[in-house]
């Protein structure tokens, strides 16, 4: 996340706070409960309870960079822990902000701790949210009771993304062994891929660690109970994951991070060809993404250009 | 206008400054289409 929309967000963030947010669901594409459950609380029609997993991707060049890192790929970003408190639905989750700094890498800038948002505010800036019923045997009391504490306790949020040192937690880290408070097994950290370019860029950053734990793998064995997206519906979904899957697979340990993402003065951008090819396969069944992907991708006459015309080649 | 908003609007103009490093800076230019390492169906 660059510095400047850092602070914008930072600045939105502050000043909605204040405010109260009012979701409303018909202005969402999709807002589907999948669960017959009950819930200990009917969020405009979602059945809730406490201790269940929210994950989401933020659609932004910075969450597919994180579905990008390690070997195997995750189509969710970001992960927190729902809580109903006095009727009111809210997530914890570990989240930072960029503050300026004249040296050093952006992680080295970034400060943050275990917070507590509204689910309305956490749906407000993601593209896609979904929220999952931990596997049976975990104790949701539990898991929301941990979550709780490292809110209480102030724990920070690390921006090195260490998984071996808990003194500081990032946000699926923080899921993660929240989850484990309540029974469920720790997943096992997913290696971050052995790409060079992408090592360049974690060196800078001072990510040293060999493994990260995804939100995909926090899903494995879970429920979801509800998917959520403003600008997508469900089968959209299913194609926007189904392409970035497909850039996973193609960004082989040869690639450059400059064939996906560039830099401006406004922070990681994705490249006009790239956002295309996922804004296109989302109106494509996601069984031919890879197809998408040919022609799409392969049809690029100035990869370098930004603002290169796509040229479908039909 | 408070002051705080002048405030956030002055570190917003700061941070627009940042620069990467010249080896990530490099990994984040394109590979030209002719290399064998460009964007590839593997």
């Amino acid at each position: 996340m660059s510095i400047v929309r850092a602070l914008v967000l930072a600045f939105a963030a502050t000043w909605l706070s204040g405010c109260a947010t009012t979701l409303t669901p018909a202005a969402y594409r999709t807002f589907d409960a999948e669960s017959v459950g009950e819930g200990e609380l009917d969020f405009h029609g979602l059945p809730l309870q406490s201790g269940q997993l929210v994950v989401s991707d933020s659609g932004e060049a910075d969450s597919l960079l994180m579905s990008m890192m390690g070997e195997q790929y995750t189509p969710y970003g970001h992960a927190g822990i729902l809580s109903i408190e006095a009727g009111k639905a809210y997530v914890y989750e570990g989240y930072a902000l960029l503050w300026p700094s004249l040296s050093g890498p952006p992680t080295d800038a970034m400060h943050g701790h275990i917070r507590r948002v509204t689910l309305d505010q956490y749906i407000g800036r993601q593209q896609v949210t979904a929220i999952f019923d931990p596997e049976p045997g975990v104790d949701k009391a539990a898991v929301v009771a941990f979550a709780r504490a490292r809110h209480e306790d102030g724990t920070e949020f690390d921006p090195y993304f260490d998984w071996r040192d808990h003194t500081r937690l990032y946000c699926t880290e923080f899921a993660a062994l929240a989850l484990q408070a309540g029974g469920r097994p720790l997943p096992t950290p997913v290696r971050v891929r052995d790409n060079a370019s992408l090592r360049v860029a974690l060196d800078w950053l001072k990510v040293q660690a060999p493994a990260i734990v995804t939100a995909g793998s926090l899903t494995e064995g879970a429920e979801r109970v509800a998917l959520i997206s403003k600008r997508l519906a469900a089968r959209e979904v299913d194609a926007y994951f189904a392409a970035k899957r497909e850039l996973h697979r193609r960004f082989t340990d040869d690639q450059k991070l400059g064939n996906i993402w560039s830099w401006s003065w406004r922070g990681l951008r994705l490249r006009p060809q790239i956002e295309a090819f996922i804004e296109a396969s989302s109106l494509w069944p996601h069984e031919t993404a890879a197809e998408l992907a040919d022609d799409w991708l392969g049809a690029f006459e100035q990869p370098d250009s930004r603002w290169g015309k796509l040229d479908t080649g039909r | 206008m408070s002051r705080s908003l002048l405030i956030v609007l002055l570190l917003a103009m700061l941070g627009g400054c940042i620069t990467l490093p010249r080896e990530v800076a490099s990994e984040l230019q394109p590979v030209p289409r002719d290399r064998p390492d460009h964007f590839h169906k593997p």
